[in-house]
């Protein structure tokens, strides 16, 4: 019997509108987890090479795991993945709220979805009873009216929805999905590839308590061990109070802020945007699935406050990229992409892109609509998201993303495309944190600013913090060395960890309150499963060679795996002036990646990486 | 009462002398530590005293290790 999960996943058929359930044994389980690399399996495994990302053949899956909704604080995300429309290889993107606990309490651990549903949908599960609704009334609603008149429609106030707006019914590269209209599955164009499916929303309703636990005492002293802690844990005591905000003021301060399309990197209107300017618009503390730590923000300065207050990444993306110090401006593009269904770090830098487009005269007003969007616009920042959202005029090249708007612009725009593979990067600037570069370049995502924790808490006597992943020299922020391409791997395996386990990184080590001991206990007591941090660190780095094979198989190589222009330009001002990345340093650090994690010299795993990953069917 | 005072990174500026003594008028925690040296609150992550993760009520003693670092993380 299995402990902690349904040991169920659907299999939902769009074109032929049926489904299957899937049922995999304990050691498939115990060798996929969850999240990314649940997803992963399916997706190498009906996902045909050459897919078009948003056609048919494309398949997208809703990933808890075997930890998902027990109960726990920050045991709550589950992950949505797909062939990535903007990169054309692996995609996925994780979210916390209620949605993943509620998929468990229905019976299922995952969903996966097959072809295209020949008109628009939802799917409606209801405690393991699954229906495939027609959609068609609902279909061109914003998130908000769609989710009140669902739960009219299905008469449940009680039920919880990942669904998609406009921007992911018209195959916005940059929609995304959106549950409970303040938690995002933000990154890789997952709201596209929903709407390529004519899927309006996935709604769930399940029974609280229907997941068995292994030792539900043992679980339970835990739970109060790790609620107690994290009331008391300064980082996480610092997260209630002003949750990623303050890192508005820390990237400024440390003069590394993006800011006018990474043009600068320290913005004059910082403060607005920072806890000093935020605290005047905070409208209370928003949570997660029974998270005590509740680090997401309300604001009332928008006219549907249901979509929450913008958090760190969106004060970057609309504000210091565009240009723009006024929050509330900042939140109100925030309400719109959340209501639209937009991915707030892509829409942020494709609107500072085109800004920067006009300041150089590559886009005229006339191109813009009528007057030229420049940096410090905020209702023009407001009005592109909007044409985006709706694919008018300029909107429509730009929802494409940097990437393929340059191409399609000329004129030299791709000089100021920033993006990796395709994917624009969230704002954090590799020229403070050397750390941050190889995460954005080695993402199998493209530019993915989550793929390790940044080096900087660890330097000095943070390092103990990281000790217990055998990290014993400080990784210095602005290295390029062997110290800190290991910092970066042990890094990147607890960050994938999590994703994997479907944990909050803002929940456990190496900064946050469960120390990696309890966090094997936690395992034990949810599955039986008697585990160490050896076992959780083979499954993550599992799901990082799944994920990039996936990528090789779509012929992405060491060509694919690098940085844009303007981190190797200096950066021009503030604390850090002149500060720089090497170009052949940051080759070097990313080739001797390569050779620790025993890949070859073109970043594809070698024989024995897969073998000693139980990946042999991938040989 | 003496501690051994490091502020890593940007939290430098809020250094009350040029080394790493720093004389306290009374003892005091961590979190009134921050509030002497000035430094808002909102910008400091944790704190490591001799060695271990710290609470903001965590009392400090003679000639204690104290280590204040700053948000920087990414989220």
């Amino acid at each position: 019997m299995p402990f902690g999960y349904n040991g169920k996943i659907l299999v939902v058929d769009l074109t032929a509108g049926t489904w299957t359930v899937d049922e995999h044994d304990a050691t498939w389980y115990r060798t996929y987890w969850g999240g990314g690399a649940m997803a992963s399996w399916y997706m190498h495994k009906f996902i045909p090479a050459k897919a078009d990302p948003l056609g048919p053949d494309n398949v997208l899956v809703f990933a808890a795991s075997v930890l998902c909704g027990c109960g726990m604080s920050g045991f709550n995300r589950y992950t949505v993945a797909a062939m990535n429309p903007l990169t054309g290889g692996f995609g996925e993107s994780e979210a916390a709220g209620y949605f993943g606990p509620e998929m468990k309490h229905a019976g299922f651990d995952a969903v996966v979805f097959k072809g295209r549903s020949p008109k628009p949908v939802y799917l409606w599960v209801n405690k393991g009873q699954v229906e495939l609704r027609e959609a068609g009334s609902l279909w061109g609603m914003e998130n908000a009216p769609f989710l009140d008149a669902v739960r009219e429609e299905l008469g449940d106030k009680k039920i919880r929805i990942a669904s998609i707006g406009p921007a992911g019914e018209k195959m916005s590269r940059l929609a995304c999905i959106i549950n409970e209209l303040a938690h995002a599955n933000g990154r890789s164009g997952m709201g596209a590839v929903m709407g390529s499916k004519n899927l309006k929303a996935v709604i769930m309703r399940g029974e609280e308590g229907s997941l068995e636990l292994a030792n539900p005492e043992a679980f339970k002293e835990l739970n109060l061990w790790h609620r107690k802690r994290l009331g008391e844990h300064m980082p996480n005591v610092g997260m209630r109070k002003f949750g990623t905000v303050q890192h508005m003021m820390a990237q400024q301060n440390s003069g590394i802020l993006p800011t006018r399309n990474w043009k600068d990197c320290q913005f004059e209107d910082a403060a607005k945007l920072g806890w000093e300017g935020y605290e005047k618009v905070f409208d209370g503390n928003h949570t997660c699935y029974k998270c005590t730590v509740a680090c997401k923000r309300k604001v009332n300065n928008i006219a549907e406050k249901r979509y929450g207050g913008p958090e760190y990444e969106t004060l970057a993306a609309l504000g210091s990229m565009c240009g723009v110090g006024d929050l509330d401006a900042v939140c109100r593009g925030h309400e719109l992409c959340n209501a639209v269904g937009l991915d707030t770090v892509g829409a942020g830098a494709v609107v500072a892109f085109a800004m920067e487009l006009a300041e150089k005269g590559i886009l005229s007003a006339q191109d813009m609509g009528g007057r030229a969007i420049t940096f410090g616009d905020g209702p023009g920042m407001l009005e592109l998201l909007d044409k985006i959202a709706r694919r008018e005029g300029i909107g429509d090249t730009l929802a494409e993303g940097v990437k393929r708007a340059a191409e399609k612009i000329g004129k030299g725009a791709e000089e100021y495309a920033f993006h990796v593979k395709g994917q624009e990067p969230a704002f954090h600037d590799p020229r403070g944190k050397t750390g941050v570069g190889l995460g954005f370049a080695l993402s199998p995502t493209g530019a993915d600013h989550i793929e390790a924790p940044h080096e900087s808490p660890f330097q000095g006597e943070g390092v103990k913090l990281v000790n217990p992943l055998g990290i014993v020299v400080a990784p210095m922020a602005l290295d390029n060395g062997p110290d800190k391409v290991r910092y970066f791997i042990a890094g990147e395996k607890t960050w994938a960890m999590n994703n994997t386990l479907g944990i909050c990184n803002f929940v456990v080590a190496p900064l946050f309150a469960l120390p990696y001991s309890k966090l094997c206990e936690v395992v034990e007591a949810i599955t039986g499963w008697s585990t160490s941090l050896h076992e959780l660190m083979l499954a993550a780095e599992r799901s990082m060679v799944l994920a990039r094979m996936f990528n090789v198989r779509e012929g992405m190589d060491r060509k694919e795996d690098k940085l844009f222009r303007r981190l190797f330009e200096p950066l021009p001002e503030g604390p850090l002036k002149g500060t720089t990345i090497d170009p052949a340093e940051f080759q070097k650090a990313v080739d001797m990646y390569y050779a620790m994690m025993n890949w070859d010299e073109n970043g594809i795993p070698r024989p024995g990486a897969l073998y000693s990953l139980s990946l042999d069917w991938l040989i | 009462m003496r501690i051994n005072l490091t502020l890593e990174a940007i939290l430098g500026k809020f250094a009350p002398g040029p080394g790493q003594d720093c004389e306290l008028p009374r003892p005091m925690t961590v979190g009134q530590l921050i509030g002497h040296l000035g430094i808002p609150e909102s910008q400091v992550m944790f704190a490591i005293v001799d060695g271990q993760m710290a609470n903001l009520d965590t009392m400090l003693h003679e000639n204690a290790s104290v280590s204040l670092c700053p948000y920087i993380c990414g989220g």
